[in-house]
């Protein structure tokens, strides 16, 4: 294979954490390559080394066939790599006007003289739109960026990117904030630009994306490529296989008997989570463990925010034990015993430097209090207990949150609603961040938790999930698409529901032409203007 | 020692551990001790007393700045809102000549709403705190001023419109600042009392908690059922009264309606609050090292005044003052690895 692009043995570790461990594939010129992995699975890191921002451990970078080395981003953009982040806003600076952000290079790189023109700024701004075809009116050029939408603020970044013509363009989940009209749009540009010889790496979470735009898909797994799939020229990827290296890790051997279920607990109905997702019920039985499974971006956390009181959605009623349920705020759904534990640790649930035995009680202070006045002994003798019952590694319920490992901060935060009476209990990614045992003793504590409460587990991994549940509900684009006991839930079957691609993204593109739709899109947008606009 | 058990790994003997946790007590002691010998009359409790009575109007605002940057940053209207104090007392006993007690009221009340206007801005308006109460600092320094005419009032004196003034500062409310009991000021006592009130709030109630877990991480104490709004909005309003008490400490220290009253008050309590970041290595805001900071403050400046010290060096001092707390708790960072730094 002629690779432009050629990546060998890359390794990166961050203190104790290996998060690449030897990673290698190759890029051919003029190939759109598509890589994929989980949460975790060290993308960004990748990327990141790509681009200049970090340095590998180890492992070797070759650029048509040469070895390079880049000690900083502009030595990337030198040897003729490109790369456009995730967030627009990291690309662009707000207060500057539009004119001023494309022409941000010959500003900042000593070249332009010292008085600044804005004749000139616009010339130069216009040269560099004209690499991506945009077309500009004065108007625009002059309007702030702030007051553009998400998408016109990544077509800004992408046409700076390009006018240092790059070899090689990577795009980081590019169409995170983009409309589907725009993600077409994106893509017809991108595909003109192979055409004329650039090659990309296309990062996404979104499965249809890849068959839209990649010949090649590389699977990222706890930093190692498990896994390179081609297809056929107007084919689709071998979705089943390609979702098999995503999740497939050790074969878990832990089998547990189905459990029934018994009373229903929370009945949710007629839940839409977004504004264009049609309504499905879901009622959470206590006496069994329910799986919330699906991609990111299926509107698992969505869901179970919702049900906590802690964010509004499009529509839907709350039951809890067959009365009428409707927390206004986290507080409400605490007192009612139904309890979150959000998906990010460290920023929704861990108060940073705080000990273990405060973290715990922190929902829960009244009992622990006489008067206002805290009862700290009785704080410590309780975490205690908890830490010895779910099994919390750590000194003692005083040491520091942050001096404890990943798996056992995540057993603290779970142990904190354990000192309370559970009768919902949402788990949001509950095995991110933890390693294999940890997710053993968590899995077991949650199985135990089902004789008091409903216990709802979401998760993005196939595994995880056969795991630790009962029952399977697939979410997939905001809507339940398969829910199945475990004993029906195959492999097959639950990926198959989970790559479901809702019928709007499977279609062919009506075939825009992109340079039209692309220099008059920004144009209307900000004409629109509007401070609305801005997001 | 506590700070190299917390960390774990760690157990030799730190340098820098050592001067983060103490740094800022062994230069207060050993600046005491030197005072001490070289000052003759320093080491007497007369003089301990004075400092803490120098203290009190700025370490009570200081005390209310320090519950609102536990949960988000510095109230910097504390100065302007003791000024309105001031003024307040000055127009209710001076021009209105009403009583002591009623001044009182009116200082507290005005603090209050003050107070309120600061966490509206901030909670319900959404402004950056630092912003909001810079905002508010200035239109109250311009409100103090138009409420009096740009004049300081003074016992006896004329208004514009020819009236002459009847009323006075009362005996009783001089007596906050001017009257002993058992030879400490009852503005000491106040002082003492609020610092001791807040500490208890801050460190053994459960309110005192969930600031903390507010200010630590809002998003997490939102998810663990904290009205997070709500204890935003306390702080600020608390901090307003608080500013009054130590507005009306200085009113009754002054007697009259001085116009630029409480200004200089502003820089003090920063100065005491984040001298408090330092105090034990805590590196937030806490009571203790707010008291600590206004102690460490008075001393050093009481001594150079001593000493001969022109009084217009002393904002060049607590400036200085103020970096060295910052460097002792932001500079000298034990170098930790950030959790999560994938």
């Amino acid at each position: 294979m002629d690779a432009v692009l050629e990546v060998r043995d890359i390794s990166k570790s961050f203190g104790p954490n290996r998060v690449l461990r030897g990673v290698s594939f190759g890029v051919a010129r003029g190939a759109i390559y598509g890589l994929m992995g989980a949460n975790g699975a060290g993308k960004s890191t990748l990327i990141k080394i790509l681009c200049g921002a970090e340095g590998p451990d180890g492992g070797q970078i070759l650029l048509g066939g040469r070895e390079v080395n880049f000690p900083d981003p502009i030595a990337a953009h030198r040897l003729g790599v490109g790369t456009v982040h995730q967030n627009p806003n990291d690309g662009v600076v707000l207060d500057m006007t539009v004119a001023e952000n494309l022409a941000l290079d010959t500003l900042t790189d000593g070249s332009s003289p010292l008085r600044f023109s804005r004749r000139r700024t616009e010339r130069h701004a216009v040269a560099v739109a004209d690499t991506l075809g945009l077309r500009l009116t004065r108007q625009v050029l002059r309007a702030p960026v702030r007051e553009l939408g998400v998408s016109e603020r990544q077509l800004l970044v992408l046409a700076r990117a390009l006018s240092r013509r790059p070899d090689i363009l990577i795009l980081d989940e590019p169409t995170s904030a983009l409309s589907a009209q725009e993600t077409s749009r994106l893509f017809e540009l991108v595909r003109s630009l192979v055409a004329d010889g650039m090659t990309v790496l296309f990062v996404t979470h979104k499965l249809a994306e890849f068959d839209q735009l990649c010949d090649h898909v590389g699977v990222l797994r706890d930093g190692a490529m498990t896994g390179e799939f081609h297809r056929a020229h107007g084919r689709l990827f071998d979705w089943p296989a390609a979702l098999k290296a995503l999740f497939d890790r050790t074969p878990a051997e832990l089998n547990h008997d189905e459990l029934p279920g018994g009373r229903e607990v929370l009945a949710l109905r007629g839940v839409r989570l977004f504004a264009d997702t049609a309504p499905f019920d879901l009622q959470l039985r206590d006496g069994q463990v329910t799986v919330l499974l699906g991609l990111l971006g299926s509107g698992k956390t969505e869901l179970l925010e919702w049900a906590f009181g802690a964010r509004p959605i499009a529509a839907g009623e709350r039951e809890l034990d067959g009365a009428r349920f409707a927390p206004r705020h986290p507080g409400d759904a605490v007192r009612a015993g139904v309890y979150l534990l959000p998906e990010s640790r460290h920023e929704q649930a861990i108060i940073p430097g705080w000990p273990v035995y405060s973290q715990m009680t922190l929902p829960f202070l009244k009992r622990f209090s006489t008067g206002t006045l805290m009862r700290t002994l009785s704080e410590r003798r309780a975490a205690r207990v908890m830490m010895d019952d779910i099994g919390v590694v750590a000194r003692d319920p005083s040491s520091p949150i942050q001096t404890l490992s990943g798996g056992n901060q995540q057993k603290v935060v779970i142990g904190r609603w354990l000192l309370g009476s559970p009768r919902v209990l949402l788990l949001d990614e509950p095995f991110r961040g933890v390693d294999i045992n940890a997710r053993h003793d968590i899995g077991t504590t949650v199985r135990t938790l089902t004789r008091s409460a409903a216990v709802l587990v979401a998760t993005s991994d196939l595994d995880e999930a056969l795991e630790v549940g009962d029952r399977i509900v697939v979410l997939n684009h905001g809507e339940v698409v398969a829910d199945l006991p475990r004993s029906a839930a195959s492999r097959a079957a639950v990926i198959e529901a989970m790559s479901a691609r809702p019928s709007a993204l499977l279609d062919p593109d009506p075939e825009p032409d992109p340079e039209q739709t692309a220099a008059a899109e920004p144009t209307a947008a900000a004409q629109r203007g509007g401070p609305g606009d801005g997001g | 020692m506590a700070a190299e058990v917390a960390v774990g790994e760690r157990t030799a003997f730190s340098g820098t551990d050592f001067v983060v946790r103490y740094g800022v007590v062994l230069v207060g002691v050993l600046v005491a001790i030197v005072f001490s010998f070289v000052i003759p009359g320093f080491a007497t409790l007369d003089n301990a007393v004075s400092i803490l009575q120098t203290q009190a109007v700025a370490a009570v605002a200081a005390l209310g700045m320090t519950l609102t940057a536990v949960v988000g940053d510095l109230d910097l209207s504390v100065g302007a809102v003791a000024g309105l104090s001031v003024t307040v007392a000055a127009v209710v006993m001076i021009r209105q000549a009403l009583t002591g007690p009623s001044a009182i009221v009116a200082c507290l009340l005005a603090g209050a709403v003050v107070g309120c206007f600061n966490a509206g801005l901030i909670v319900l308006l959404n402004v950056p705190p630092l912003l909001a109460t810079l905002g508010t600092m200035f239109t109250i320094q311009g409100l103090k001023r138009f409420l009096v005419d740009g004049q300081t009032l003074i016992t006896g004196m004329t208004l514009p419109n020819g009236t002459k003034v009847s009323g006075r500062f009362t005996d009783d409310f001089t007596a906050i600042d001017g009257n002993q009991v058992f030879g400490i000021p009852i503005s000491v006592y106040l002082f003492l009392v609020i610092a001791v009130l807040v500490w208890l709030f801050l460190e053994r109630t459960r309110y005192g908690r969930v600031f903390y877990a507010v200010g630590g991480n809002a998003e997490a104490a939102r998810l663990a059922g904290a009205r997070v709004r709500r204890y935003q909005f306390a702080a600020y309003a608390i901090s307003g009264v608080l500013a009054a008490v130590a507005g009306i400490i200085l009113a009754s220290r002054l007697r009259q309606g001085d116009v630029t009253a409480g200004d200089s008050a502003l820089l003090d309590a920063v100065a005491m609050t984040l001298v408090g970041y330092a105090v034990l290595g805590a590196k937030k805001p806490n009571a203790l090292g707010t008291v600590v900071g206004a102690i460490f403050l008075g001393l050093i400046l009481q001594g150079l005044t001593q000493l001969g010290l022109p009084y217009y060096t002393q904002d060049l001092i607590k400036g200085l003052v103020l970096i060295f707390a910052l460097l002792m708790s932001f500079s000298l960072r034990r170098s930790r690895r950030r959790a999560g730094a994938r």
